[in-house]
């Protein structure tokens, strides 16, 4: 439990630490939005079946 | 930060893994037992008893209604949360090293080791809602993956991949329709020991003897971070809130502990920032080898599993909350 102190840190160490959670946002963005797609179209797939089997009735 | 010891084993502990609500923890051990304990006050809820060999590896579906175990006794065991009661009883040539359920709850993940001239297999079963009928007795897909052995495996988002790590350091991609290794990284020097998924599967955290962990991202296996130790180590894990941090354990291999004092064989669980690369605290307690890191769902508390044959459970006090790097 001995956290660090980070009373004493450079602006050089900071802007670094800056760049590094910047990139990580914008990765997880990316991520997230990609995943997120997916499990629409997955999820619209699971439920496209039953709505097309009703649109088939109908034209029948 | 006060830990709850849970004392009910008898030997090392060999994975831990919380439930989804993070109410219950699940336990299993070379002495053959599986527990189940409530996470808030390690008061022992119930055990699993049947495997009659060291329990290398445990799971528990979403809804914590089925459980499932893996042993060396070359079963894997399908369990009533509930009730302790088993379900189903999946025999195979050799020892059990990992079990794992989909996301959806409807598959189980079951790698087998290759030994006695037997190989590898890595193997799914139908569970759906465990209801006999529902149960497959034969595997769905049963593969039989070339290359070095595969120590952990993990299912990847949508059931889309299986995620496999190997002796020799290298981690995997795996089509679970057809077997096929879709791409391969070797990011270890030495055998992969864990690998936990973040909570939606879009990276993973692995950690390896080399006394490294590293994050990857699950699609490109594109290492994303490193956290280099001083120890050999056996289990990473991912916080999934309040702190971007992930937590790694290990130590010096039991045959050594005797002549090794704790604070020696390096045996505590240390916090790394996930993004930052930079170690933030460590956490002392077990006499052996950490062999086991789970963390809870809500980020308030984890817990660890020693070659001391101890769980410890540690509930973070408020300053850990507030704690924040200077950016």
């Amino acid at each position: 439990q001995d956290m660090e102190s980070s009373s004493l840190v450079s602006s050089a160490e900071r802007q670094r630490r800056r760049t590094l959670l910047q990139e990580w946002s914008d990765w997880r963005k990316r991520v997230e939005a990609d995943l997120a797609s997916d499990r629409a179209a997955a999820g619209q797939q699971v439920a496209a079946a039953p709505a097309d089997d009703e649109e088939a009735e109908e034209v029948d | 930060m006060r830990p709850i010891l849970l004392q009910g084993h008898e030997r090392s502990l060999t994975q831990i893994k919380y439930n989804r609500e993070g109410d219950l923890l699940f336990s299993v051990s070379k002495d053959h037992v599986v527990n189940a304990w409530f996470s808030h006050n390690g008061e022992r809820l119930g055990t699993y008893e049947g495997h009659v060999g060291a329990v290398w590896t445990v799971d528990v579906n979403s809804s914590s209604t089925l459980l499932v175990s893996g042993s060396a006794d070359n079963t894997a065991k399908l369990w009533d949360v509930s009730n302790g009661k088993c379900l189903k009883s999946w025999e195979f040539n050799t020892a059990v090293r990992c079990v794992q359920f989909s996301e959806d709850d409807k598959l189980v993940l079951i790698v087998t080791e290759p030994r006695m001239g037997y190989p590898a297999t890595l193997q799914i079963f139908s569970v759906e809602n465990g209801t006999t009928e529902t149960v497959s007795s034969e595997p769905v897909y049963n593969f039989h993956p070339e290359g070095p052995k595969i120590t952990v495996a993990a299912w990847g988002a949508l059931n889309r991949y299986i995620v496999a790590g190997r002796e020799n350091g290298s981690v995997a991609l795996i089509d679970p329709k057809s077997g096929q290794c879709i791409s391969t990284n070797k990011v270890h020097e030495l055998t992969l020991t864990d690998l936990q998924m973040s909570a939606d599967r879009t990276y993973f955290i692995t950690a390896s003897k080399d006394k490294s962990a590293k994050i990857l991202e699950t699609e490109s296996l594109e290492v994303l971070k490193t956290y280099t130790t001083d120890t050999p180590l056996n289990s990473a894990a991912i916080m999934p809130k309040h702190q971007e941090f992930v937590v790694v354990g290990g130590g010096q291999e039991a045959m050594d502990v005797t002549t090794t004092s704790s604070r020696q064989g390096k045996f505590e669980c240390r916090f790394w920032h996930k993004i930052l690369e930079e170690e933030v605290g460590r956490v002392r307690g077990h006499f052996g080898p950490i062999n086991t890191i789970a963390i809870h769902p809500d980020g308030r508390s984890f817990a660890s599993g020693g070659e001391d044959g101890y769980v410890r459970v540690h509930h973070f006090d408020d300053d850990f909350f507030t704690f924040k790097f200077q950016i």
